[in-house]
């Protein structure tokens, strides 16, 4: 039985791992939002949950490749119902959201010829901070343990 | 870091959701064989929007072609009655099996 929804770190990284193998030319993504965040996570080996699911990712791309990736796995796709949570491609304009110089405090991360990005845990709580709902004060909540 | 923050060309009223459909409208449009993909994903009748596409079909490819101007742009679908806010929101969302 699948994981339902997005909470745990290594459901990124197998995520990115997959779509690394799976593409046939180099392409790039940034992640953002909740997403994001489980990236860091992985990356200093946690294996805590969100405190509330994320229903999708949220990536940012200029590759044809990737946004194909992404439209294959968007909301109702086999991609969804295989791993209870979607991919929302967004548009490079949210990314005017974090403050400025984020691409310099960022980290990267190749999975085969997938180069991801992500912003840092700070950047990335800009955008949930002045939203301020109650999930992303949870998120910003579970974050500090990235700092 | 290999991405390029392009400037939102639908204003300040835009939404994120109509810049996205528009942002990858666009990449994948330029591309025949995804242009190919989307045209028969959004006239399946099976796509709850594809009598909406077919309506406006002649001005979303306007709007989804490459455009070296997105201001002169508008400014021409204006003069048709139209911006390129209003018809970005017309751009059929990709959801299912695509």
């Amino acid at each position: 039985m699948p994981r339902k929804e997005l909470k745990y770190p290594t459901q990124i990284e197998t995520w990115l791992k997959d779509w690394g193998e799976r593409l046939k030319e180099p392409g790039s993504l940034v992640l953002i939002g909740s997403g994001g965040l489980l990236w860091h996570a992985a990356q200093r080996g946690l294996e805590t949950a969100l405190p509330e699911n994320s229903m999708d990712v949220d990536p940012v791309t200029r590759s044809e490749a990737v946004a194909l990736l992404g439209y294959e796995a968007m909301i109702g796709s086999e991609f969804e119902k295989e791993h209870g949570w979607h991919v929302n491609l967004m548009p490079a304009a949210v990314l005017l959201e974090m403050n400025e110089g984020w691409q310099q405090r960022a980290s990267s991360k190749q999975y085969g010829l997938l180069e991801v990005t992500v912003p840092s845990v700070p950047d990335l709580l800009v955008p949930k901070l002045k939203r301020g709902e109650p999930r992303d004060i949870l998120h910003a909540s579970w974050a500090k343990k990235l700092s | 870091m290999g991405q390029e923050i392009v400037i939102n060309p639908l204003g300040k009223y835009a939404s994120y959701d109509d810049l996205g459909r528009l942002e990858y409208g666009r990449l994948l449009w330029a591309n025949p064989a995804s242009r190919e993909r989307l045209i028969r994903h959004w006239t399946s009748p099976s796509h709850p929007h594809h009598a909406r596409f077919a309506e406006h079909r002649a001005l979303l490819e306007q709007v989804l072609a490459p455009a070296h101007d997105d201001g002169l742009l508008d400014a021409e679908l204006r003069a048709q009655g139209h911006s390129l806010r209003t018809v970005a929101r017309e751009i059929p969302p990709v959801f299912g099996n695509f």
